[in-house]
């Protein structure tokens, strides 16, 4: 596991306004390396083009409709 | 037909109602005394609503007397995954921290099924906030899969599971993220619809997660399921992931039959790790499919590597988003595996985020073009495995449950789960048909298809 991992959880839920509690540390640094690492590594890879998100803005109904 | 009240389906009860032959009171008391004699064992409820049940009854019944009408679901009792909110009532979501909520006002799905008829018996115990996919809930106590006590009915819409397959009900709402409704219908061994992202109204639904949440029915049959969808599917301004889309007259269409019905068998994913009875029990129903007239295809499954971490970075944060006032105050009031997957969330980063959505409509693109221009709909196993001893944990159960669910709600595609077989041991086991956008009468043409072909909904857990 990189050797970052077990100090950056705390960090990225305090940045949330979540405190961990130092007996989780271990469990959700697990988590981080084993779930969020390679999911963030995956989408890493700049092969979008001009795709846009598909969650998007939406204005509300013409008031004429 | 049924000959034993409570195991009616909404269409024969119709039938018999509309006859006389059966009053929505008779019909009503007959699934309350099944509960009352059942819930010590199953667990599906977490709050029966039995006077407002017997009144809703009553006043069907005086409606059906005076010669008004409303369809199918006129006098037939429901019952709600306990985060759809029904006005007056509690909705606790499955959690402490909303033990004694009460919702102000009804669902939109709620509204129409009222609106149709129906009767609301209760509301019905699920995963704590929806998130988890095996239904065990360290508050109100695990929903108890009707074919073996001791094992899980999945999740998250679990009491829904529950609940229909052990005859306490019909029919039940249940809503699907990753997989909670066609998890459940899979080991709980009854039918399980997630509709076209859209197609249902969300508003009034505890969230988990808006970009991926489905409202979907849970039934016996699959002519049932189309009975709920139509009853609850449609346009709702204030919601606008709902999309003016034309509905079908699902009884209609789903009597055509399979004849010429492309059926894709993806190449990879989808049948990797699989147990060997589920792949056997499926491989046996696309025989009886083609046997019947449906030609099965090979397809590639693309970016299907992709599509799970996609789920997940999408998940969790919104999942995190909803929930961040209440772990800042009350983090201890979570279960450990709700606590944890929100925790997680917070690991996640923006840029991921955003990431996983524009690569949600790269397959998007990409399953259009080369999977639904090729087939109609796709099959699989529902889950890979069957119902899991209670005691068994959490975390790797999940991961194996939502595998083949997860992707379709990525995609937005109608996807049901329908009775395929049992193992050895008796455990029920789920077909996976997936659809073109907005195409559920093709898939629930070809779930009733098969279903009548097959005696599986026939059968009844040993109670």
């Amino acid at each position: 596991m990189n050797s970052q991992v077990p100090t950056a959880a705390p960090v990225l839920l305090e940045l949330a306004g979540l405190h961990l509690p130092a007996e989780r540390e271990a469990f959700l640094a697990a988590g981080l390396g084993g779930s969020t690492r390679p999911i963030a590594e995956a989408l890493a890879r700049q092969d979008y083009g001009d795709t846009e998100p598909a969650a998007r803005f939406r204005p509300p109904a013409s008031e004429s409709r | 037909m049924t000959s034993v009240i409570h195991w009616l389906s909404i269409a024969e009860a119709a039938e018999l109602i509309a006859a006389r032959k059966l009053s929505p009171v008779e019909l009503t008391e007959a699934l309350l005394r099944r509960i009352e004699a059942l819930e010590g064992r199953v667990n599906a409820f977490i709050t029966v609503d039995g006077d407002a049940a017997m009144a809703a009854a009553r006043t069907a019944a005086d409606e059906i007397t005076k010669g008004v009408a409303r369809g199918p679901l006129h006098g037939v009792p429901v019952a709600l995954k306990d985060i759809f909110g029904v006005a007056g009532v509690r909705m606790t979501a499955g959690s402490k921290i909303l033990a004694e909520n009460a919702a102000s006002e009804d669902a939109e799905a709620t509204a129409r099924l009222k609106a149709a008829g129906a009767v609301i018996l209760g509301k019905l115990n699920l995963h704590e906030f929806a998130f988890g996919a095996t239904g065990v809930n360290p508050h109100y106590g695990p929903a108890r899969n009707p074919w073996d006590l001791e094992r899980i009915t999945g999740g998250s819409s679990s009491g829904s599971g529950a609940s229909v397959a052990s005859g306490e009900c019909p029919a039940a709402l249940g809503t699907d993220t990753g997989g909670s409704i066609r998890i459940p219908a899979s080991l709980c061994g009854i039918v399980g619809l997630k509709p076209t992202y859209g197609r249902v109204s969300k508003r009034g639904v505890l969230p988990l997660s808006w970009s991926l949440d489905h409202v979907g029915p849970m039934t016996r049959t699959v002519e049932d399921a189309g009975i709920i969808l139509q009853a609850i599917a449609g346009r709702d301004d204030a919601d606008a992931s709902t999309r003016d889309e034309p509905l079908p007259d699902y009884n209609q269409t789903v009597r055509v039959g399979v004849q010429g019905l492309r059926i894709g068998v993806p190449k990879q994913f989808f049948f990797e790790n699989v147990d060997a009875e589920v792949e056997s029990a499926v491989r046996s129903a696309l025989s009886l499919l083609e046997a019947m007239g449906a030609v099965i295809i090979e397809v590639d499954a693309p970016l299907i590597s992709e599509i799970p971490g996609g789920v997940t970075a999408i998940m969790l944060p919104e999942a995190l988003a909803y929930h961040q006032k209440w772990m800042t105050e009350r983090p201890d009031d979570y279960g450990d595996d709700v606590r944890y997957r929100l925790e997680l969330g917070a690991t996640f980063l923006a840029v991921h985020y955003v990431q996983a959505q524009r690569r949600r409509e790269m397959a998007v693109a990409a399953w259009r073009a080369e999977v639904f221009s090729k087939v109609e709909m796709i099959a699989t196993p529902t889950t890979p495995i069957t119902a899991r001893p209670i005691e068994e944990g959490d975390l790797q159960v999940t991961f194996n449950l939502i595998r083949f669910t997860n992707p379709l709600n990525f995609l937005g595609v109608p996807a049901i789960s329908v009775p395929c077989g049992f193992t050895g041991e008796g455990l029920p086991v789920g077909l996976q048909l997936a659809g073109r956008w907005w195409d559920e009468a093709t898939v629930l043409r070809a779930a009733h298809t098969y279903e009548q072909a097959t005696d599986w909904h026939q059968r009844r857990p040993p109670l």
